[in-house]
């Protein structure tokens, strides 16, 4: 053991602990800022409303930062001041606006969700890979494909009916799939 | 509330009378909101593989925001994220450690897993890596990762999601002699014995392609960034590094879906074998000079030679695994 090793033992837990400093911001931000966007977007219609969220979360994030283990991973810390935010925003327009009603809600009642990023993508091809190859591919056009019923049915010669059906079968493969996980 | 209305509100197509509905259906109780967020949220991750699945039209629509393809769930690559109060992180390693179990391991053989034509598979390494297998594709691996690197020797096409662990890179080794040196990523190679070239795609994160360059007479090295393919031919020196934006169709085959964009019959009848195990018997030699522009969702042979028969002026007979192009 050198010099080095006989100091760090000396050091209390707390000191132990090292604080985030500019660059460290400078990178999270660079880091995460697009996860924060994209969440906001889910629930908030406008790209700007979005920035602004984005926005607040760091700069919320910035002035907590010395309460935060700089080696610990902020994301999480990130989303939940993010959705938080989120909420306060969609608070106020739902008085108005019952779309913003309806995004506060999803928001608010939205259960926690138990998976990694690696693991979902699994599971979604494992659910995608379940439905029926019709549901599948009514699934894949309006999903993935920007396909409305009409032109779906149109394309796949069925009834707007069966299409609407094959998305509610579809929806539930993924519910069945996802249900340990929410 | 019926559901097509909540999945059009979702789809962003719900007209101001439907919205008001749904309002009011959420106003009645909590069960019911409860509910549509959980809708919501799964809507919202099937986004997560939307660029695997090839886009058929190029409508600029509002309503279709960029936003809705992948990225606010792959966030954290091998840390599980919350959207609520708790937080809650997964971390294992099962690596082997200690001597006794190091060398037990080394006593053991490796395992290696085999897809025949026509078959796909998916399998789950010691580190909880992920690999899926094309057909007809050979992977080895040791039952317990020890040492240094987690090494694997793959011959055909599989599709990696590696899991990170810096302190001990993965070291996928081909057949036709080249190494790659993975952190924790995603990344597909293909690399069939009978294919005149290997090539190595990455998806995410970052991989170091060792190969022999053999004008030069050493060894070199890549390092690849996402959306970049490595291409190396039979007979080249040295592999070619490009940029591609459409590199989602090269994995179609892991959702049983087969992804054609101006290919050459030869390679169509190539991977049409592998993946249906059956065999092409060309009469007509003409039909080497057409190309193919299809994707077939899940679609039985059948469907396929169907539609070549349509575009082509070629007759296909399929008979006892063997199709037969006059």
């Amino acid at each position: 053991m050198n010099n080095c090793d006989t100091y760090l033992l000396h050091l209390s837990a707390e000191e132990q602990t090292r604080q985030y400093n500019n660059m460290d911001f400078d990178r999270i931000y660079k880091k995460y800022s697009k996860y924060i966007f994209r969440y906001s977007c889910r629930f908030l219609s406008g790209k700007e409303d979005a920035e602004n969220i984005v926005h607040d979360t760091f700069i919320a994030f910035m002035n907590a930062g010395d309460r935060f283990d700089a080696e610990k991973d902020p994301l999480p810390y990130l989303y939940t001041i993010a959705r938080n935010r989120c909420i306060s925003m969609l608070r106020r327009r739902a008085v108005e606006s019952r779309q913003d009603y309806i995004s506060l809600v999803s928001a608010e009642y939205e259960p926690p969700l138990n998976i990694s990023g690696i693991d979902i993508r699994n599971m979604l091809r494992k659910a995608l890979g379940h439905m029926s190859p019709k549901v599948r591919e009514t699934f894949v056009m309006s999903r993935y494909q920007g396909m409305t019923n009409k032109e779906i049915a149109q394309s796949l010669g069925i009834s707007e009916r069966g299409v609407e059906e094959r998305m509610k079968k579809a929806m539930l493969e993924l519910r069945k799939h996802f249900k340990d996980y929410l | 509330m019926n559901k097509t209305i909540l999945i059009k509100y979702l789809k962003g197509e719900a007209g101001s009378h439907e919205v008001e509905a749904i309002a009011e259906w959420l106003d009645r109780s909590p069960e019911n909101k409860k509910y549509f967020a959980r809708l919501k949220l799964l809507w919202d991750i099937s986004g997560e593989v939307a660029e695997e699945y090839p886009r058929r039209r190029q409508k600029s629509r509002e309503r279709k925001k960029f936003w809705l393809r992948t990225g606010y769930f792959s966030a954290a690559a091998a840390v599980a994220v919350l959207l609520a109060v708790n937080i809650f992180l997964m971390t294992g390693d099962r690596r082997a450690a200690g001597t006794g179990q190091e060398q037990a391991a080394a006593a053991m053989e490796d395992v290696t897993v085999y897809t025949h034509r026509g078959v796909v598979s998916k399998v789950t390494l010691p580190d909880s890596s992920t690999v899926w297998l094309n057909a007809d594709t050979r992977l080895s691996y040791p039952p317990v990762f020890t040492g240094d690197s987690r090494r694997v020797s793959l011959s055909g096409e599989a599709f990696f999601e590696v899991a990170r662990d810096t302190l001990h890179p993965m070291v996928v080794s081909t057949d036709k002699g080249i190494d790659i040196e993975v952190l924790g990523t995603s990344f597909l190679v293909r690399s069939y014995c009978d294919d005149t070239e290997s090539e190595v795609t990455l998806f995410e994160g970052s991989v170091a392609y060792h190969y022999m360059n053999s004008g030069e007479g050493r060894k070199e090295v890549i390092r690849m960034s996402p959306n970049e393919s490595v291409v190396f031919a039979d007979g080249d020196p040295a592999p070619r590094l490009s940029y591609r934006d459409d590199i989602y169709k090269d994995i179609a085959w892991m959702d049983g879906n087969l992804v054609f964009d101006d290919m050459p019959m030869p390679e169509v009848f190539r991977i049409l074998e592998r993946w249906y195990g059956v065999e092409f018997s060309v009469v007509n030699e003409a039909v080497w000079g057409y190309s193919l522009t299809s994707t077939f969702y899940s679609e039985p042979l059948f469907s396929v030679i169907e539609l070549m028969e349509y575009c082509m002026p070629f007759e296909f007979t399929l008979e006892n695994g063997k199709v037969t192009v006059r």
